[in-house]
């Protein structure tokens, strides 16, 4: 026998496959490990398909073994592994390790991966003379880039993105090819020769010829004031100078957008420093891959013009989404009012500019580019509060958000009315989709049908049950009822509560929610939204809520707090006290009026509604120019260093009422004695935080869970969390999903499909 | 009271009372039923009940309201009214002076538009039963040619025209039911739109597809179902709606939309395309209909069934409540 032989087969080879699923695409991770295999000389292949990964290797068996053992070490840190499965398979004599491509079909179980804004090392390379990328505004490596919003179906491969029609030049190539390159196997890889151009184009119609003019000339339209429009990653941004009183001012109206705070994007951290006070962890976040817009304290003297954020003490922050807004940034020496492009209730635009007039008309000059937008995505928003980092609004960066969530049977959540976002379930994932807006005007309504599709589309789901609110009228209800699926209604506030339940993963416990919100239907036909709910994922009771007032004029009280204050010092002291309290008699009158009527002034619970009337007392706010301002502005005027509190006892019986009667009447004293807004805005916090701790305390020990768009307010949200703390009480905050209607969705795919997982594990009778 | 007990002398009173105010030659006849002279051609037949409260508004009372009630639906279904029968439920203790007052203002409408009540029934109740006094009208009307072919036959492209101003009658019945104090005092629109009809069918012929008077619901409500049933979508511009200022200023104290409003002596029209100027030029000559406007259009159906484009030029799906209007925003 020929001894070679005999030392190759103790050599003896072996071949597996591995599968992963989970966050595995979109990150750099089939380049990690093709790097690896070919380090150790090992043969087979790694691709992409619906699944997630699938991961052939073969090889001398220690080899092989070693490259199993350390696997998880050569993964890139954003790597999830949600499941794996492993099987020896034949030997197919490859010699070869490499990333393939292939066709795959079923339920899409890789998770869809999120935009990332430019890292560092791009950064660096943009910033060098010497790179072949020097000023390119659409570099990006494995580890950074468009990914959710350059999609349009999955697995993620060049080919089935924006940039499939862009032929790689032999210098891109190159790099795509060769593992020891950043952009080995980078998808959405592009350099000047072959990759997307910008231009900036005047309302004249003039245009560059140089990606580098065409920024230079829209960085001296801003410096003169313009209104500069700008094709960002997910829609089209509208720029203005954030230093400029009177382009800010432009850009208001323009827009149509009256007090709304806008957002504000700066260079670096450096910069961001000057605007805003922030610790670590939110500085962290402001240069985290998703860069979303992160709600900072102000600094008093910033030089932020006073109408980017009128009457509020933070300012959203962000960095550079794109190599394009950073180029523009090193041009300009001020920060920039970011927003989206679309008037005032219209949707985020992202199609071709060439076709609407409507847009057209918003800026000055555009500067824009070639590569399509397949998927319009909004800036997220987020703020830290009570050590947490909560999710305001879930888009760009943190979309799609897979929730913990496993059911066979495909499900739509359709959630809310407004910050409308769908939930779905397509048999191997459940995600919540980016935000999409409100859905009062019809163009939002036609932008959450042509999303929901597209959804669809992407997580392939054709038959579904639908799970909407209660409330019968929001265009969400009434499209889930069309006649072609089985409907799950849920609650509202039940909806916010579970979503908070399924942050905290706890939808196997009862817990005492603790919905404040605006508004949702209650299932006595008032207006709940001040409620604590003894719940489960499938159920709840009714356990308290805000002693009940009068909304007089329905929405019209909405829009207009004033008339919820009338209604609260009426019920607190008569009618008399309400025209005796500096709001204009002729706004007061005609409000007792219908006060009176129960047909014409619904009951409601509402803690937002209260906070509105309270911040019409306190600090005159008559007409709300946006939702939650009164809100937004009593926060903001919060004395923090006050530490006393209105009272606002808890009336026994069931369920607990919490009587805001005494708080109305102290802010009314408080006011005659000329006690400063800031000592009552605090005052009145400290007061609910307390009244609500109290009612949480009737319930220990279970855990308590916050939902609803009052937990915006960081001032109350610390206060509360303090209280329970002392209370020694477990306490569920919110976090990435949105506390407020945003988040409505995640709810109601929680409940619907614990309650399908109920019916099925019931015994057959 | 005497004439609210046992019923026969009592009813033999209101009868007479009736008869002395609605004469004509069909009441005369004491017959269970009345006679009438044929008719050539096909007829319209309808009924309605009314319930208002207070009974008198400004601008109209119950009686008024179950003759041009009944009068405007004979009209907007393409007939001319001939008979009307006339049915009144009191209750026990109805004062007569106001039953009086009721039945002279029904017997003013019914000789304005020329009907006549050819037949009627009286029921008293005890107390509590109704509250006060409800009417039920029905009518007889001749078809004429050619008869709108309904909602079911719009067009992509055909016009929408709102007769007058909207949300009158509703806003006026309200402010006097909870007895709002306003400057001005709203007023009811009822009345008949029995002229304005036929002078608009007379000029434009086939190219009136629908009319509806825009009662409860108000114009809200016949666009609802007008989409329902042609699976079209309607669209209007706010900004066309003639609305009067006492109107404007009551719903916003009130939180309504006065699309939502109920009107009385208003009503919808949609025509084929192109013919929309001209229905309005022939409404504004007349003087009941001097406020009529073109509002909007139809269109290939969309993700709304009805579409409004407000003020400030945001467009939005008109929302259709189902019962009490519940807020949606937050
Ligand atoms: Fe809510
Ligand atoms: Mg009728
Ligand atoms: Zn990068
Ligand atoms: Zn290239």
């Amino acid at each position: 026998m020929n001894p070679r032989v005999i030392i190759e087969s103790t050599e003896r080879k072996i071949a597996i496959r591995i599968t992963l699923s989970g966050r595995v695409q979109g990150i750099g991770l089939r380049p990690a490990v093709a790097r690896r295999a070919r380090e150790l000389r090992l043969a087979g292949s790694i691709c992409n398909t619906t699944e997630g990964i699938e991961l052939q290797i073969e090889g001398p068996e220690k080899v092989v073994e070693e490259f199993e053992r350390d696997l998880e070490n050569y993964l890139p840190d954003e790597t999830i592994i949600h499941q794996k499965t492993r099987e020896t398979t034949k030997n197919c004599g490859s010699e070869r390790f490499d990333i393939i491509e292939k066709q795959t079909s079923g339920p899409l179980a890789a998770r869809v991966p999120a935009d990332i804004a430019v890292c560092q090392d791009c950064l660096a390379e943009l910033a060098d003379p010497a790179d072949h990328r020097f000023g390119y505004a659409f570099l990006s490596c494995t580890r950074c880039g468009p990914r959710y919003s350059l999609l349009h179906s999955m697995p993620y491969e060049r080919g089935q993105t924006g940039m499939s029609k862009y032929d790689l030049c032999s210098h891109c190539q190159r790099e795509y090819d060769s593992p020891v390159d950043c952009r080995f196997h980078a998808q959405t890889i592009a350099c000047p020769q072959c990759g997307p151009r910008v231009w900036c184009t005047s309302t004249t119609g003039e245009t560059n010829d140089s990606d580098t003019e065409a920024i230079q000339s829209a960085a001296r339209a801003l410096q003169q004031g313009a209104i500069v429009g700008l094709k960002g990653l997910g829609g089209y941004q509208l720029l203005v100078d954030a230093t400029s009183e009177a382009a800010v001012q432009m850009l208001r109206e323009k827009k149509q957008r009256l007090g709304k705070p806008l957002a504000v994007m700066v260079t670096d951290l450096i910069a961001a420093r000057k605007l805003a006070m922030m610790n670590d962890a939110e500085a962290e976040t402001l240069a985290s891959p998703a860069a979303p817009i992160v709600l900072l304290q102000a600094h008093e003297n910033s030089p932020i013009a006073g109408n980017v954020n009128p009457g509020l003490n933070t300012v959203g922050v962000m960095l550079p989404t794109t190599p394009l807004h950073w180029l523009l940034l090193q041009q300009c020496d001020f920060p920039l009012v970011v927003t989206s492009a679309n008037r005032e209730g219209e949707p985020l635009f992202y199609q071709d500019r060439s076709h609407s007039e409507k847009i057209n008309t918003l800026a000055d000059c555009w500067l824009e580019h070639d590569r399509p937008i397949e998927r319009p995505i909004d800036d997220s928003v987020v703020r830290w509060m009570a050590g947490r980092l909560v999710t305001i609004r879930l888009a760009r960066g943190l979309a799609p958000l897979s929730l913990d969530l496993e059911h066979p049977q495909p499900a739509i959540a359709l959630g809310g009315h407004q910050k409308a976002a769908v939930a779905l379930n397509n048999g191997a994932q459940s995600v919540l989709a980016p935000h999409i807006g409100d859905l009062e005007s019809l163009a939002v309504c036609e932008r959450y049908e042509e999303q929901l599709e597209s959804l669809q589309q992407l997580y392939a789901v054709s038959q579904a049950d639908y799970i909407c609110d209660e409330h019968p009228d929001y265009f969400t209800s009434n499209r889930a009822s069309q006649p072609v699926s089985r409907v799950e209604r849920v609650q509202h506030h039940h909806a916010h509560i579970v979503a908070g339940m399924l942050e905290q993963g706890w939808l196997d416990r009862q817990v005492l929610g603790v919905a404040f919100d605006g508004t949702g239907r209650g299932d006595d036909q008032t207006i709940w939204g001040g409620e604590f709910l003894l719940s489960t994922a499938a159920q709840y009771t009714r356990v308290g809520h805000l002693k009940p007032f009068l909304l007089p004029g329905g929405e019209a009280a909405v829009r207009e707090p004033y008339r919820v204050a009338v209604s609260l010092m009426t019920e607190t002291l008569g009618s008399e006290a309400a025209l005796n309290t500096g709001i204009k008699t002729e706004l007061v009158r005609p409000v007792l009026q219908i006060i009176k009527s129960k047909r014409l002034s619904p009951r409601t619970s509402s803690v937002g509604r209260l906070f509105d009337g309270v911040a019409a007392l306190v600090l005159g706010v008559t007409h709300s120019e946006y939702e939650g301002q009164a809100a937004m502005l009593l926060e903001a005027s919060c004395d923090l260093a006050e530490a006393g509190s209105y009272e606002m006892p808890l009336s026994q019986g069931a369920p607990f009422q919490l009587d805001w009667r005494p708080c109305i009447a102290a802010i009314l004293r408080d006011r005659k004695a000329g006690v400063s807004t800031g000592v009552m805005a605090m005052r009145f916090h400290r007061g609910l935080a307390r009244g609500t701790a109290r009612l949480c305390r009737q319930f220990m020990p279970l855990s308590v869970v916050l939902g609803g768009g009052v937990f915006q307010n960081r001032c109350l949200v610390e206060l509360l969390a303090e209280e329970l703390r002392q209370n020694d009480q477990p306490l569920g905050l919110p976090g990435r999903i949105p506390p407020n209607d945003g988040g409505l969705a995640a709810g109601q795919l929680a409940v619907a499909i614990v309650r399908s997982k109920q019916k099925g594990a019931a015994p057959c009778v | 009271l005497a004439h609210g007990e046992g019923g026969r002398l009592s009813r033999k009173l209101i009868q007479e009372r009736i008869a002395s105010v609605l004469k004509n030659e069909f009441l005369e006849t004491s017959d269970d039923a009345a006679r009438l002279p044929r008719v050539d051609g096909p007829l319209a037949f309808t009924t309605d009940s009314f319930v208002v409260s207070p009974l008198f508004f400004p601008g109209g009372d119950i009686g008024s309201l179950a003759i041009y009630g009944t009068v405007n639906d004979l009209a907007v279904s393409g007939a001319h009214p001939l008979w009307l029968t006339l049915s009144l439920i009191l209750e026990e203790g109805f004062p007569l002076m106001l039953l009086d007052r009721v039945l002279q203002s029904l017997a003013e409408a019914a000789s304005s538009t020329a009907v006549k009540i050819v037949a009627g029934d009286t029921k008293v109740v005890p107390r509590g039963a109704v509250d006060g006094l409800f009417i039920n009208t029905a009518g007889v009307g001749k078809l004429t040619e050619p008869v709108p072919p309904g909602p079911a036959f719009l067009r992509e492209g055909d016009e929408l025209v709102v007769s007058g101003p909207i949300g009158q009658h509703g806003i006026a019945v309200l402010a006097a039911r909870e007895q709002l104090q306003l400057d001005p005092l709203p007023h009811s629109d009822c009345g008949s739109l029995l002229t304005a009809v036929e002078q608009l069918r007379e000029a434009l012929g086939d190219r009136i597809c629908c009319l509806r008077d825009a009662t409860r619901g108000g114009v809200a409500a016949v666009l609802q179902e007008w989409a329902g049933s042609s699976g079209l979508t309607l669209s209007i511009d706010e900004r066309c709606v003639p609305v009067t200022p006492g109107v404007k200023g009551m719903s916003e104290l009130l939180g309504l939309d006065p699309l939502h409003i109920a009107n009385e002596g208003t009503m919808l029209i949609a025509v084929r395309q192109g013919a929309g100027q001209e229905a309005v030029s022939v409404l504004q000559s007349l003087s009941k209909t001097a406020d009529a406007r073109l509002i909007g259009s139809v269109k290939g159906r969309g993700v709304a069934a009805v579409t409004v484009k407000r003020t400030l030029g945001l467009e939005q799906p008109l929302h259709d409540p189902l019962g009490s209007p519940l807020p949606r925003i937050c």
